[in-house]
């Protein structure tokens, strides 16, 4: 390389004067001695100071070499910046080389990445200093540390995208210079500018080193060539040079005939480890922890150094290949790296665009999930208004009354269309929205609580193929918020007066169609406490002495978390042959086979109450008669079991006295049949005979009492359990060779309620007092009868007749209400 | 041929030409990696039994020895995994004379330096004809005991991964092939690695 221009070219006389007074300074020639150079400590160049066209204004920078200082051009009118080298360190002729070195590459690199240099001078005094482009701007060590603290202008206007495209542009200007010859060796956010209308350059190529010809992949590009080509100065060895955070492993380990086009890869991907992270890659507290960390090139991968801030695995992948320690691991060019980069950019625009999608559809989702539930609420006002009109018009509505009723049947059934198609095109925006952007998690939530909703219906109606299949869509979409809700634990805490009590948990399982509550699942003494339990039907069993034994049904519905705070009666308040209610809410209706009337599932509180285990008997019924017989005989008779309101009375007293008839075609009388052919008034009279007799309150029960009484709190169908079984109650086909009719009471042990309340579904129907208070002409009658068979026989249906209606279907149980 | 390769190359030309400072730059360069290297290798049999340094003396007294053919060792792996293998040879002749058996020198014709085997401490720099300065030596010293330090707070398994990408240098498709893996499972693992080891350099 020559130094000198070609023969015949011009030089300017600063050139001259530049190139060869430092070559003198260097010994390349002789004539000049070190200490000929300005080596005090005032500088000429100084602010104010007027050096040919330029004039000094102030310092803007110093490093460890030379000193950066705002001049104005007066022959341009510019502003420029003029780099002069430290008198001190001018001293050295590595250094000298090396400054002026920084001059020619920067000057021969001549890209838009990298800050043009205008001129290599020499003035008066012997200082030597080049002039190049003013930058103004922010350098990315600033805007990183700015969007670090949270500054919102800054991270608003770089986002990290452009902090990328930052970065691509630093690669490109960086594998020009490759291509040229020349590594930079000391990339760092510190030194990228950014300007104030978004250039990006480069800046300081102090360390910048042109490789030997053989250590270079010759580009196309023609090569820069500067002092140091003339293989007087060679780059000493086992020395560091760069800035430790940001060094490749080779560099760090002073291999300098290591380094190449790779070493500054690595630093390009150190920076991207910033951009990411916003901290530098080497974590270091002391110079030798980082010296070890660079040796060894031990990086955290930013995803775990920085976990908040979601770093694509895309881009961790670029960035630690970049950062490999062995340089043939790493991209092999600062353009590979750059195109890595704008693959993932490309890709990010894309999901930009389907997140936008997906955005968008979400939008749509909410303003007809909205519609659905202003829909979904008028259609529970037009249930309610039906169902009010329907009870209150009771079986024989007017003429006026069925036409509102016919209305609003038709008016429920177009807001149930209506929502089914709100919910159809919620569930499909929500799904295109979360198939354009399957990480959209507010789609993703929001359509799991649509099917979470179908599900929850499904499971509460005991539909087991609607739950399994929302279940199953659900589990497709769900991230995971909704797995608690679709396992369904809850929690239980009981606690018991008076103190001391033993509690037995037991779970119910299936047996031949019997709930059977025989699993121990817990004990314990005064109190049980379980933070978790699963769902399902149980049966706490308390027993205390002094007090009644207790049979507690609990139903842990999903997530429910149960609190039970239970008094016990003393035993003496509870007359033989009844069984204690204990106070608390449950489930009435809801069985979606009962169709006959129009009643909606409803949770019910109902204060403890103690009911006949079995119902009222003729034996029973024949001390009340008789009783009523010797004071009152026409009494007597108007309240004796009959085929009708006043005719076909079934008993006739003999000598003055009631007696069970004999067995004839009919009925096979025996003391232990449940008493029929009764009235609700009838049975109304016997309760104050009752009353009167024993001293305690007894009456009938109200429909919901005895609904209660009959399932307990799991909202099973027949008393014991959810299938019917001809062979379980006494039903019209209870008997395969015999003639269906009332049986005795003890009969059908299987007719059992959770509370040990025994002839619920078959035999008779109970005469209770009719739900609606407002129709004081009607009563209720609970449980299937001997009569009928199956879906009459289930515990929610629920028929309203005359008060003074008898039926040999029809008998009563009492209700003792405990004070 | 990697850059890597190409120098180390030049350096050995260097060395058989009798340049002075070829054999300073190639202990420089591969003298406290080799002496991690031939640490790890000796394993917990051998390690109390022979020095590494003793080891390591005798392979760069036999390099210089045998300088004029030792370039025609090199293999298609590349003259960087040549000197681990021809080291590793070396480790193995050790062994098996140790434990008496009678094959000697199988695949590195190097004569025993009785000198070599007699010193004892760190021997970078002591190798003949060596002109390795002060700090040169410290500095050498440091990175080897830092690596020694590092490996010695690994597990086996580590260990292993640790020698191959951090003293053998070996890239990671070398590491998966010697490991029989896939190059993704070695950054995986290298990642893990490199947790591991900044969580036992960090401990007290």
């Amino acid at each position: 390389m020559e130094l000198e221009p070609a023969a015949g070219e011009r030089k300017t006389p600063s050139e001259l004067s530049v190139l060869s007074r430092v070559k003198e300074l260097l010994g390349f020639e002789p004539g000049v001695q070190l200490r000929q150079l300005n080596t005090e400590s005032a500088y000429s160049l100084a602010p104010g100071e007027v050096e040919g066209k330029y004039v000094i204004e102030r310092e803007i920078g110093k490093g460890g070499m030379g000193r950066v200082l705002l001049a104005f051009d007066k022959d341009l009118r510019r502003r420029i910046a003029v780099k002069v080298i430290l008198p001190r360190i001018s001293k050295n002729p590595e250094h000298l080389a090396r400054f002026v070195e920084e001059a020619q590459i920067t000057g021969q690199l001549e890209h838009p990445g990298i800050p043009p240099v205008h001129e290599l001078a020499m003035n008066g005094a012997g200082e030597i200093f080049f002039t190049m482009k003013l930058l103004k701007g922010r350098t990315l060590k600033e805007i990183i540390r700015e969007i670090h603290i949270g500054r919102r202008e800054t991270r608003e206007r770089f986002s990290r995208t452009k902090l990328l495209m930052i970065l691509q542009g630093v690669c490109n200007a960086v594998h020009f210079a490759h291509e040229k010859g020349v590594i930079h060796r000391d990339i760092k956010p510190d030194n990228i500018m950014i300007g104030d209308y978004g250039e990006v350059q480069l800046m300081d190529w102090g360390l910048a080193k042109v490789l030997d010809l053989p250590e270079r992949d010759l580009g196309v590009e023609e090569p820069v060539e500067t002092l140091r080509a003339d293989q007087h100065l060679v780059t000493a060895h086992g020395l560091v040079h760069g800035t430790l955070y940001y060094m490749a492993p080779e560099q760090a380990q002073a291999r300098n005939e290591l380094i190449d086009r790779r070493s500054d890869v690595y630093a390009l991907g150190a920076t991207l480890y910033e951009i990411l992270t916003c901290m530098p890659p080497r974590t270091g507290e002391n110079v030798a922890d980082l010296l070890e960390e660079c040796r060894l090139a031990l990086t955290v991968p930013p995803s775990r150094r920085a976990p908040k801030l979601k770093i694509p695995e895309v881009l961790e992948e670029i960035c630690m290949k970049a950062m490999e320690y062995h340089p043939d691991d790493r991209y092999q060019t600062a353009a590979e790296l750059a195109e890595a980069i704008q693959v993932y950019i490309d890709g990010t625009k894309e999901e930009e665009r389907k997140r936008g999608e997906s955005e968008r559809g979400f939008a749509k989702a909410s303003l007809v999930l909205k519609a659905y539930e202003e829909v979904r609420s008028d259609l529970a006002q037009s249930r309610d208004r039906l169902e009010g009109l329907s009870a209150a018009s009771g079986n024989y509505p007017t003429a006026e009354e069925k036409r509102e009723l016919r209305r609003l049947r038709e008016e429920v059934e177009q807001k149930e269309t209506l929502l089914a198609r709100k919910y159809t095109e919620a569930q499909a925006l929500l799904s295109a929205a979360l198939a354009e952007w399957p990480e959209n998690t507010r789609v993703r939530r929001t359509l799991g609580e649509l099917y979470l909703e179908r599900f929850l219906e499904a499971d509460a109606e005991r539909n087991t193929k609607d739950a399994i299949f929302y279940r199953g869509l659900i589990e497709q979409i769900d991230d995971g918020h909704l797995a608690p809700v679709l396992l369904g634990h809850g929690s239980l805490e009981v606690r018991v007066e008076p103190a001391g009590a033993n509690l037995r948990l037991l779970a119910y399982d299936e047996r031949d169609a019997i709930l059977v509550a025989e699993r121990e699942v817990a004990r314990s003494e005064g109190e049980l406490q379980m933070a978790e339990i699963p769902m399902g039907c149980y049966l706490l069993l308390i027993e205390k002495g002094g007090c009644f034994s207790t049979r507690f049904p609990i139903c842990v519905r999903r997530n429910e978390q149960i609190r039970v705070d239970l008094r016990l009666p003393p035993r003496a308040r509870i007359p033989e042959g009844f069984a204690w209610v204990p106070p608390g809410s449950f489930q009435m209706y809801g069985d979606p086979h009962v169709i006959a009337t129009f009643k909606s599932r409803r949770t019910v509180d109902v204060p403890g109450f103690a009911i006949g285990i079995f119902p009222v008997t003729c034996a029973e019924y024949l001390d009340f008669l008789n009783a009523l017989q010797s004071s009152d005989p026409s009494e007597a008779r108007r309240r004796a079991p009959r085929q009708s309101e006043n005719a076909g009375h079934l008993w006739e007293p003999a000598d003055g006295v009631y007696k069970l008839p004999q067995w004839d075609e009919h009925y096979a009388w025996t003391p232990r049949l449940p008493v029929f052919g009764i009235s609700f008034e009838d049975a109304l009279a016997y309760c104050a005979y009752r009353s009167a007799r024993d001293g305690r309150r007894y009456d009938l029960p109200t429909e919901t009492e005895w609904e209660k009484a009959a399932k307990g709190v799991d909202g099973r169908y027949y008393s014991w359990g959810n299938s019917f079984d001809n062979e379980y109650c006494n039903n019209f086909f209870a008997f395969r060779d015999g003639k269906p009719g009332v049986v005795g009471v003890d009969l059908f042990p299987q007719d059992c309620s959770p509370y040990g309340v025994r002839g619920m579904v078959g035999n008779v129907g109970d005469w209770c007092y009719f739900d609606d208070p407002g129709r004081a002409d009607v009563a209720g009658v609970r449980g299937g009868n001997w009569a009928i068979s199956g879906e009459a026989c289930r515990l929610a249906y629920h028929r309203s007749t005359s008060k003074t209606y008898v039926s040999d279907r029809f008998g009563f149980r009492l209700k003792l209400t405990l004070v | 041929m990697d850059t890597t390769g190409r120098i180390t190359i030049e350096i050995l030309h260097r060395i058989r030409k009798g340049e002075s400072g070829g054999l300073e730059d190639f202990v420089r360069r591969y003298g406290p990696k080799l002496l991690v290297f031939i640490n790890y290798k000796l394993g917990e049999k051998l390690r109390g039994k022979v020095e590494a340094e003793d080891v390591l003396q005798d392979f760069f007294t036999s390099l210089v020895e045998n300088r004029e053919g030792f370039l025609d060792k090199v293999d298609q792996r590349g003259i960087h995994r040549t000197i681990y293998r021809l080291v590793e040879n070396r480790i193995k002749d050790l062994f098996e004379r140790h434990f008496q058996t009678k094959k000697r020198n199988s695949s590195l014709e190097v004569r025993e330096s009785p000198g070599a085997r007699s010193r004892s401490g760190f021997s970078l720099a002591q190798v003949e004809g060596s002109t390795a300065s002060f700090s040169r030596r410290i500095e050498a010293e440091d990175e080897y005991r830092s690596l020694q330090r590092i490996i010695d707070r690994l597990d086996e398994e580590s260990k292993r991964l640790f020698v191959l990408k951090f003293v053998e240098e070996s890239t990671n498709q070398e590491i998966a092939e010697e490991m029989q893996i896939s190059v993704s499972t070695v950054k995986r693992l290298s990642a893990d690695l490199v947790a591991r080891i900044q969580k036992a350099r960090k401990a007290p």
